[in-house]
């Protein structure tokens, strides 16, 4: 089975039309790059391959040859295949439903069984081309993933979504599917020099949509699994100081963590309250004699 | 609800914890001499699972015959007792909570008396406690263990459990091949981090492949707290290596044979004290962690969870202590919530005593069915005589029952002995549990008449009359030198730091339990030199191990000095000649003595009763019937209560 990446080739905010422009000037190379949310989508589709629930991974972007750079990026990072789908306007702004369409139309041809996308991307942050490739090619359609795994006995995807605040949704989802995802997961992937100097010696292959993209096919739904609620981040708590000894780390607890932080406890009447403190600071060296 | 985030169930690997309040592994002394499971210990444990307590851990259970805690120890690697387990695990889970089993080796923390074996350990290192020598395993030994584990648990398995914790805590076999202080291996089970580790690795892939869709977690000490020992640097190392290895959960705990008092925290020990300890590992894990020790308040749990220190909650002893705790906290009724006050008395100490355990504050421990408080089929007029322990105790279940009940107190308060014990230093938590009898009697519409001394003309209208009028301290039971002031228990308790700062104060223990260290502690506090005293082989003789240690810690940092098998030969003015195993020392400028005897039966009302009305129904509870510690006291106006 074919895993496909739906990369979108970013660009720095400056380059928004519908963002104001916060950093231009400071950003002035305006260099493609892949963003954070199509990184996961990346991430997943090879994650799937090494635990072989699919054979291979293609990336795919829409574009002009400058977009190249993106699938050079791609390619370094594990991608099997890369394959650019000409586009002449702004693939990301405001063609995002055009593009979505003939991006499901390539994909009707390939024989896809999941499809990542990045749920947002970092320039104009629609999240829209998803929608519309699911939509055209009538496939169910998994948003805001952060973990995906193959089910054991059946074609599905089990797929972790962040519902906000922490929360996370268990979803299994029939395939093929359309799932775009939302977070970098831990273990970060390095591109390997070897493949960008290979990328260097390909051309990069260029996919056309059919004439006419096929129909949808028949309705799927998702399976609710589960709901997991956030898990908390630990407050800050007292800890003893592993540099102590252990018989002072203990001491510390037995008197309630707060013996190396307890002042000194000066009593008496208000009227003589100045003196008494002064005396104090003088006892520990703050004031003169 | 007053505790949300405590009444949220958690789902591990597809069991369902209805809440997040847990009872982790704990010896019961309940299971028969053969390592059986009793009605006793499955009552004991129903009991808790109809409380509403979320998980039960029960007690830790024999991996293979080289290990046993006591004559009492559950033998899981004998098929022999899955009948009886299987028994326990359905009737806890028919009360809604879920089950896990702990699989433990005690390594070298153990004597050989039960098993008649060798001790074995990672190395040949003699236990500090039990001072055994034990057998170095052989890497043939080590694999027996190994697969023992994996037996043990398709047992868990087979009787029904829902998950298994290997025990890897409190200085055990698995912690023995963890440290560097108890592994000096130097084949590939020792040496490196990764050595060490390579023991605990096998036993839970070992116990991971027998469990098929059982939970397993371990329990493991965040801090060995000894110098050179694991730090939590190193635990969380090991915690993060051992997840990986397909964990579920992961328990924290403290203390271990180096460091013992922790295993089982007093009163010594602030509450919530090691919350850290988890919130360190939840940092760095995905999976469910829980934490324990000194946690009697559901206000405390919730705010552990709601600090994200932890997503389960031990609260061990506080089940103990009422089982209803859940179902309180639920309800919002947390005065009803008779609370743990980490004496040790009656659960740890009656372990050491090799004794069924129970509880300070709930006698019904380990007598659910016996001392299940049954209304009375007739209700009678009863007086109670007496506001100690005792007294309330009686009250309060004999107005459950529904008696009618009267309390006299002669003084103005009630409390009794345990206002004066909570008066020793680090005791003050003591008085929890009077100030729970007392609210329950109020619950309970008891008419309390205080500051009124019962004559028996007073009861002679009561259908019964229960007498717990205490014990008093007469004049010292012993006068070490003529020249020196002598007070008793109560006298010195009343002394003020005006009296004793800079005096050398010798304070002679004739109770053995802890009120001469107490007061030791207290008068040096104030400023007095104190020697303690005592003709038996160690202060405190009768006090456990916990308390004794605690209290030692302190002081010796106050100043304060022993002398044990002492004879007092003499005396010169204020210079007492003490003999110490044929040696002879001169105590000199002695300024006062104290002197620590039993108090005795005030027995004055029985008398008098006896002459005036013999026939009427008088019981005697607590010191008065014969002066022991609170725990009895407690028992007794407990038992006498469900005999009326
Ligand atoms: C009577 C008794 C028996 C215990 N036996 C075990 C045991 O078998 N396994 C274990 O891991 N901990 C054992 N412990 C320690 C408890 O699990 C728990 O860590 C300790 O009581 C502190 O927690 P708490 O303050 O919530 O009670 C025992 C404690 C007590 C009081
Ligand atoms: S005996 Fe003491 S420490 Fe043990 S459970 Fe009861 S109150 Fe707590």
């Amino acid at each position: 089975m074919l895993a496909v990446v739906l990369l979108k080739k970013a660009v720095f905010l400056s380059e928004s039309a519908l963002r104001p422009q916060p950093v231009q000037g400071l950003l002035a190379t305006r260099r493609p790059f892949i963003g954070a949310h199509d990184l996961a989508a990346l991430h997943h589709a090879l994650s799937l391959r090494e635990q072989a629930a699919v054979s291979r991974v293609a990336a795919i972007t829409a574009g002009g040859s400058e977009a190249d750079v993106i699938l050079c990026q791609a390619y370094a990072l594990g991608a099997d295949e890369v394959f650019r789908v000409p586009w002449e306007g702004d693939a990301g702004l405001t063609d995002a439903s055009p593009v979505g369409r003939v991006l499901a139309g390539v994909l009707a041809g390939l024989p896809a069984g999941v499809v990542f996308c990045g749920h947002l991307s970092p320039d104009s942050g629609r999240g829209l081309v998803p929608y519309v490739v699911a939509q055209s090619l009538g496939w169910p359609l998994v948003t805001r993933a952060v973990k995906v795994q193959m089910t054991p006995d059946l074609p599905h995807l089990r797929i972790h979504r962040d519902v906000g605040r922490g929360n996370r949704e268990v979803v299994e989802c029939p395939l093929p599917a359309v799932v775009t995802a939302v977070r970098y997961p831990s273990g970060w992937r390095y591109p390997k020099c070897a493949r960008l100097l290979a990328f260097r010696r390909r051309n990069v292959p260029t996919l056309s949509p059919p004439s006419s993209p096929g129909m949808p096919s028949e309705k799927r739904w998702l399976a609710d699994m589960e709901m997991t609620r956030a898990r908390p981040r630990p407050k800050k708590i007292f800890t003893p100081d592993e540099n102590l000894s252990a018989a002072e780390r203990m001491k510390m607890i037995v008197s309630g963590g707060l013996k190396a932080k307890k002042g000194k406890v000066v009593d008496g009447s208000g009227a003589d309250a100045a003196s008494k403190v002064y005396e104090v600071l003088v006892e520990c060296g703050y004031a003169p004699k | 609800m007053m505790f949300p985030r405590l009444f949220t169930p958690l789902t591990i690997k597809g069991v369902t914890i209805r809440n997040r309040i847990i009872a982790t592994g704990h010896l019961t002394h309940f299971a028969s001499t053969d390592g059986l499971v009793t009605q006793r210990l499955i009552d004991y444990h129903v009991a808790r699972a109809k409380g509403g307590i979320g998980l039960i851990i029960t007690e830790s259970m024999a991996i293979h015959p080289s290990t046993a805690q006591s004559q009492y120890t559950i033998r899981l690697y004998d098929r022999q007792v899955l009948p009886g387990l299987r028994e326990l695990t359905s009737q806890i889970k028919a009360y809604g909570a879920a089950v896990f089993c702990q699989l433990h080796h005690m390594g070298r923390e153990m004597t050989s008396v039960d098993t008649m074996r060798p001790v074995v350990a990672p190395s040949a290192l003699m236990d500090p406690l039990k001072r055994e020598v034990p057998h170095e395993l052989s890497k043939a030994e080590i694999r027996e263990l190994v697969e023992a584990y994996a037996t043990c648990t398709a047992h868990a398995r087979e009787a029904g459990y829902d998950g298994v914790e290997v025990h890897c805590a409190h200085g055990y076999l698995i912690q023995e091949f963890l440290s560097p202080l108890t592994n000096h291996r130097e084949d590939e089970y020792g040496g490196s981090f990764e050595g060490r580790l390579r023991f605990a690795r096998e036993v839970i892939r070992a116990v991971k492949g027998a469990a098929g869709q059982m939970v397993v977690g371990i329990r493991i000490d965040g801090d060995e707290f000894v110098d050179g020992g694991l730090s939590l640097e190193d635990v969380q190392e090991i915690v993060v290596a051992l997840v990986a290895e397909g964990l579920d959960y992961v328990g924290l705990s403290v203390g271990h044979d180096l460091n013992y008092p922790p295993i089982f925290p007093s009163m010594d020990f602030p509450l919530g004290c090691f919350v850290y300890l988890a919130s360190a590992i939840k940092r760095l894990v995905d999976v469910p962690v829980y934490t324990s020790h000194r946690i009697n308040d559901p206000a405390l749990a919730e705010r552990i969870l709601e600090e994200g220190h932890a997503d389960l909650v031990a609260m061990t002893r506080a089940t103990l202590a009422d089982p209803e705790l859940p179902n309180k906290a639920k309800e919002g009724d947390v005065d009803g919530i008779r609370p743990c006050v980490g004496c040790l008395q009656r659960c740890f100490h009656r372990l050491r005593l090799r004794a069924p355990i129970s509880c300070l504050g709930n006698p019904a421990v380990g007598r659910e069915r016996e001392f299940a408080p049954l209304p009375a089929s007739q209700p009678r007029k009863v007086a109670v005589v007496g506001g100690g322990p005792a007294g309330l105790e009686a009250a309060r279940v004999l107005a459950l029952r529904r008696h009618h009940v009267v309390l006299f107190e002669q003084e103005e308060e009630l409390g009794g002995m345990l206002r004066l014990a909570a008066r020793v230093p680090h005791r003050d938590e003591l008085m929890g549990i009077a100030r729970w009898q007392i609210l329950q009697l109020k619950r309970l519409g008891v008419e309390v008449r205080l500051g009124q001394r019962a004559s028996a003309k007073d009861l002679a209208p009561f259908d019964a009359v229960v007498l717990a009028t205490g014990a008093e301290y007469g004049p010292p039971s012993l006068v070490v030198s003529e020249q020196v002031p002598h007070y008793n228990t109560l006298e010195a308790l009343e002394l003020g730091e005006a009296e004793v700062a800079g005096k050398t104060i010798l304070v002679v223990d004739r109770d053995y339990h802890n009120k001469a260290l107490g007061l030791a502690e207290r008068l040096a506090q104030m400023g007095a030199q104190v020697v303690v005293a005592t003709e038996e082989a160690e202060v405190g003789v009768d006090l456990d191990l916990v308390n004794k240690m605690m209290i030692w810690e302190r002081l010796r940092e106050l100043g304060v000095k022993s002398i044990s098998k002492a004879r007092f030969e003499g005396a010169n003015g204020e210079d007492v000649l003490v003999v110490h195993e044929g040696w002879e020392r001169v105590l000199r400028g002695v300024g006062a003595v104290v002197v620590v005897d039993k108090p005795k039966a005030n027995t004055l009302l029985a008398r008098e009763m006896e002459s005036q009305f013999p026939e009427k129904a008088v019981y005697l509870a607590g010191n008065c019937a014969a002066p022991r510690l609170t725990p009895e006291a407690i028992f007794d106006g407990y038992r006498i209560a469900l005999e009326i």
